[in-house]
């Protein structure tokens, strides 16, 4: 597959913006608005009343979308550093992986798990965007592999160990060279799709491998002496330009034990937790589902559909700048170093304007039979 | 009366569809916001005064300790209970903002957290470390405060009856006077004026220009906070109960176990989601989900007739004999009362199904397809 940044004289962005405006495309249920509008786009899954699910591709400007229907829920999607490629992620237990063509907004491809693997949800590209390393489940021996797929022809070329058990969530340092692996610690089988296994014993960890040698170059647990707890599953995370990695973790025991879900982490030192009062960790309701730097800025944005709330935080000072109830919110990306876009299961995109120390909602956009999946990434961000 | 008009609001829907008309407008949404602010303002009200009266007889208790006046206190406290049990329902508004449910009550209490955070609070307050205040208890954690910090001091086996040791009254007057504070704040929330809910509400049963999607929000808020607030009111009977074949349950997991009120705070709890629903009761001038389910089609009409027939059971099981002469904490183990509780269960469930499937379902609105993903 020929990837390359221009075409046609065009930009990438422009390409992009040409693609939504030209993208009157499929809509399911006739969803789209057709009236041409420069915007890059949004991708994310989605499901509809009649439980049909599909990858869309769609704008956080206007109602107008192009749908991609997919056998079943699927979970992230990750974008080739080009942009004309983008791969959405089974799924646990999932075996699939959509290889979308961006040009013409169709899925492209399907690749089928490895025998023995499947997937975890993540995946992320390569710096040249030469190869697509993935989480996955080596269901058989109980441990984590990170997936290698050389994008020019997608074979699976490699594999390496997560170093972890139930692997999630991955990112690429900024060095270019480093995995960034959030090693849940949950153990699952296909057999018991969403049984959890060991919640007893669970041992999650940050990972930071090498991409190249899968050689492992650094690992934190956040223990309870740094104010954690073995049962706090590291599940996704983002990483800020400085390297600074900021985690959303999952907690696995009672409702009302107050955990700190979010925390950062630095090359070299332990995972420090954010400061936030008890209530503020309760209504959080023991689960994030997405995690975003702002680029270039010190800020991180986190989502929680069961909190039903959005949280911004400065993670140079570990506290909340401000905190947003949303029904149901897990999706979120950034659209710039000060906007974010959240999604819910309503339907709704919600977009927030940082200035200075203030946050604000700047527009609320509501797509019809539409419930967004966990996950949503921007073209351009 | 209100047979009559749903009936007409599903001819009226007919006619829209046969002249073209979209089935659903904006109205029955604005109407709904109109009626929901009729029911909730009255709950936080209500909630505000049942503080008030509560802190009238801590101070007096403190003030002058005596048995009678504790029984005030103990009295004020199970009306204050029944008053923020029904004003829970509401999960939305200004209730959303800086977790303040949670500065009302902090439960489950699984491992007696409750307890422990209130007596090192009073421990350092016997050492002089420190005076409580409703300002400086506003910054501790939410375990020590509310109405199960108020429950554990003046009902508690071991301790209740130390309440009038200054120590204790001050930390009790600290809380009282904290909740007070925070019940204002929301009962002003709910006030009609600018920058008001009220007006939000308002606004979210607005479409905007051009716009012809169906796109109900008021509905979508009111089915969202029902269907929680019913999981788990379910969860604060199920967590007593324990395992259906065996004899006996844990009265200690009951909700108000010190009090033994739990099978109080239910039933306030179960027709203050019913009035929700109801948009104020069965009379022709108010509107709720049931007319709003009502108005839809004859299927939306049976629905919204199966959700009145599953509220009424489980009201009928709460007032029926056994119930009405036990406390939960003792009907979980005897064999009479646990036949009761599960009936009571199958019940809340049936009711709590209804709005994670059907209601919805007819209303066009998900429910929780992100909350219950676990990845």
């Amino acid at each position: 597959m020929a990837i390359s940044g221009v075409r046609d004289g065009l930009s990438r962005r422009e390409f992009l913006s040409a693609l939504l405006v030209s993208g009157t495309a499929i809509a399911a249920g006739g969803l789209v608005r057709c009236s041409a509008q420069q915007v890059s786009p949004l991708l994310s899954v989605a499901r509809d009343r009649s439980g049909q699910f599909t990858i869309r591709v769609f704008s956080d400007n206007r109602v107008q979308q192009a749908a991609l229907p997919i056998p079943e829920r699927a979970h992230a999607l990750s974008l080739h550093p080009v942009g004309r490629v983008a791969v959405c992620h089974d799924r646990r237990p999932g075996r699939r992986m959509y290889i979308i063509n961006l040009e013409n907004r169709a899925l492209d491809r399907t690749l089928e798990a490895e025998s023995g693997r499947h997937f975890f949800g993540h995946g992320v590209f390569s710096p040249d965007g030469d190869l697509l390393y993935t989480t996955e489940n080596d269901y058989q021996n109980g441990q984590g592999v990170i997936g290698v797929y050389r994008t020019k022809d997608w074979q699976r070329v490699n594999e390496f160990s997560s170093h972890g058990i139930g692997c999630h969530e991955l990112k690429l340092h900024p060095d270019g060279e480093t995995l960034i692996v959030a090693n849940g610690g949950i153990l699952t089988h296909p057999n018991q799709p969403r049984k959890k296994l060991n919640l007893d014993s669970m041992t999650p960890r940050l990972s930071y491998i090498n991409r190249l040698n899968g050689e492992l170059l650094e690992e934190r647990s956040f223990s309870h002496q740094q104010g954690g707890h073995h049962q706090l599953s590291i599940r996704h995370l983002d990483v800020a330009g400085d390297g600074t990695v900021v985690i959303g973790m999952q907690y696995q025991g009672d409702k009302t034990d107050i955990q700190p879900l979010v925390a950062v982490h630095r090359r070299g030192q332990d995972i420090q937790p954010m400061m936030a009062a008890d209530d503020q960790w309760l209504e959080l309701s023991q689960y994030i589902a997405s995690v975003v730097c702002l680029p270039g800025s010190s800020l991180a944005v986190t989502t929680t559909p069961r909190g039903n709330r959005v949280v911004f935080w400065d993670t140079t000072t570990r506290t909340q700048l401000a905190s947003f109830p949303v029904t149901d919110v897990a999706g979120a990306t950034a659209r710039g170093s000060n906007r974010v876009v959240v999604s819910n299961g309503s339907g709704e995109l919600i977009t927030y304007v940082v200035n200075g120390e203030k946050v604000k909602e700047a527009s609320r956009l509501h797509y019809p039979d539409t419930s967004w999946d966990n996950h949503m990434v921007s073209v351009t961000t | 009366m209100k047979a009559c008009s749903k009936k007409l609001a599903v001819v009226g829907c007919v006619a829209a569809v046969v002249s073209g008309c979209l089935p659903m407008q904006p109205e029955p949404e604005a109407r709904l916001a109109t009626t929901t602010t009729a029911v909730v303002k009255p709950l936080y009200d209500d909630f505000s005064t049942s503080l008030t009266q509560l802190s009238e007889h801590a101070e007096s208790f403190c003030q002058n300790p005596s048995d009678k006046r504790l029984t005030e206190i103990r009295s004020s406290w199970r009306e204050a209970m029944g008053r923020w049990q029904a004003a829970g329902v509401v999960n939305f508004g200004p209730v959303t903002v800086g977790s303040v449910a949670w500065k009302f009550q902090f439960w489950p209490d699984r491992k007696n957290l409750i307890r422990k955070k209130i007596e090192v609070a009073l421990d350092s307050a016997s050492k002089g470390e420190k005076e409580w205040s409703a300002a400086n208890i506003a910054k501790a954690s939410v375990v020590g405060r509310g109405l199960g910090a108020v429950e554990y001091l003046v009902f508690d086996p071991d301790v209740g009856s130390r309440i009038g040791e200054p120590v204790r009254c001050q930390y009790l007057l600290a809380v009282v006077g904290d909740m007070q504070r925070n019940a204002k704040r929301l009962s002003k929330g709910w006030q009609e004026g600018d920058k008001r809910y009220p007006v939000e509400l308002k606004e979210l049963a607005t479409i905007a220009d051009g716009d012809t999607e169906e796109y109900f929000q008021v509905s979508g808020l009111l089915v969202n906070s029902l269907y929680a607030y019913l999981e788990t009111s379910l969860r604060k009977l199920r967590m007593p109960y324990g395992k259906a074949d065996s004899e006996t349950g844990n009265a200690y997991l009951a909700e108000s176990w010190r009090s033994q009120n739990s099978l109080n705070n239910l039933r306030a709890s179960i027709s203050s989601a019913n009035q929700l629903y109801l948009g104020g009761g069965l009379s022709e001038d108010n509107y709720g989900l049931d007319d709003r389910l009502s108005g839809i089609d004859p299927e939306g009409m049976e629905i919204a007739k199966s959700v009145r027939l599953a509220f009424k059971d489980v009201q009928t099981i709460l007032a029926s004999d056994v119930l009405s002469n036990t406390t939960l904490e003792e009907a979980v183990n005897t064999p009479e009362g646990r036949k009761s509780v599960s009936e009571l269960i199958d019940a809340m469930n049936n009711l709590k199904n209804l709005f994670v499937g059907k209601v919805p379902n007819k209303l066009g609105i998900p429910l929780g397809f992100n909350s219950n993903d676990g990845d």
